[in-house]
């Protein structure tokens, strides 16, 4: 139960990081529908995960899918990796980087 | 009260008619889902919120946090379910798609 409390803080700041990325993201893909000339670049990546427990890993697939631009459209049988639908592709390890280094970090403070 | 509530509605409804007239619009099942995820449960969670201003009260309140909760991690379970089968069916990609290396990897 302590343990639970202890994270608290970080809930808190995940709830309000992710709504402001929904925010963001809402805006952006409401620009690209509204605008009459289509801009995005799609593509679908494997982004490599180092995650445990399931619970985790949808909690993260949850994260890319809330996010600007980023959609999970599978896991990995053996949960290495997802496989993520991005609106603009233009750097493929930028958007890797982003899940990996920003989205992971922030689940395992959350679910450690 | 009534003021914000106006708005918030009215932007909700806003983002609501957005991912529906992206549904219609965008050129892909994916990019279509795009689409729905976010805005739609942006737009969801603006009107419920426009709610809790409208009629003021704990239990509304409760309600609705409850209620947003839900629309925030059911969308991305129904996205991530829809936009699977699409691949596995092999539903057809924009012809600007640059990379799939779900694709490649089989």
């Amino acid at each position: 139960m302590m343990s639970h409390l202890l994270r608290l803080p970080a809930w808190i700041g995940l709830v309000l990081y992710v709504v402001w990325e929904i925010v963001l993201s809402s805006l952006r893909v409401a620009w690209e529908v509204l605008t009459p000339h289509a801009t995005s670049t799609p593509g679908i990546i494997r982004v490599p995960i180092d995650l445990e427990r399931d619970t985790q890993i949808t909690l993260l697939a949850h994260l890319v899918t809330l996010t600007p631009g980023t959609l999970t459209l599978d896991v990995t049988e053996k949960r290495d990796a997802l496989y993520v639908h991005v609106m603009f592709l233009h750097d493929r390890e930028e958007v890797i980087r982003g899940i990996k280094d920003e989205m992971e970090a922030r689940v395992r403070r959350v679910l450690p | 009260m009534t003021m914000v509530a106006g708005v918030l509605l009215l932007l909700g409804a806003a983002f609501v008619a957005v991912s529906a007239l992206g549904l219609v619009r965008l050129p892909d099942v994916y990019l279509r889902m795009h689409s729905v995820a976010k805005a739609g449960a942006l737009g969801c969670g603006l009107i419920l919120l426009g709610v809790v201003f409208a009629l003021p009260s704990v239990a509304v309140l409760l309600r609705v946090v409850g209620a947003i909760l839900f629309v925030f991690v059911t969308t991305p379970v129904a996205s991530h379910l829809i936009g699977r089968a699409a691949h596995r069916t092999k539903s057809a990609q924009w012809e600007r798609t640059i990379v799939d290396e779900w694709t490649d990897e089989q």
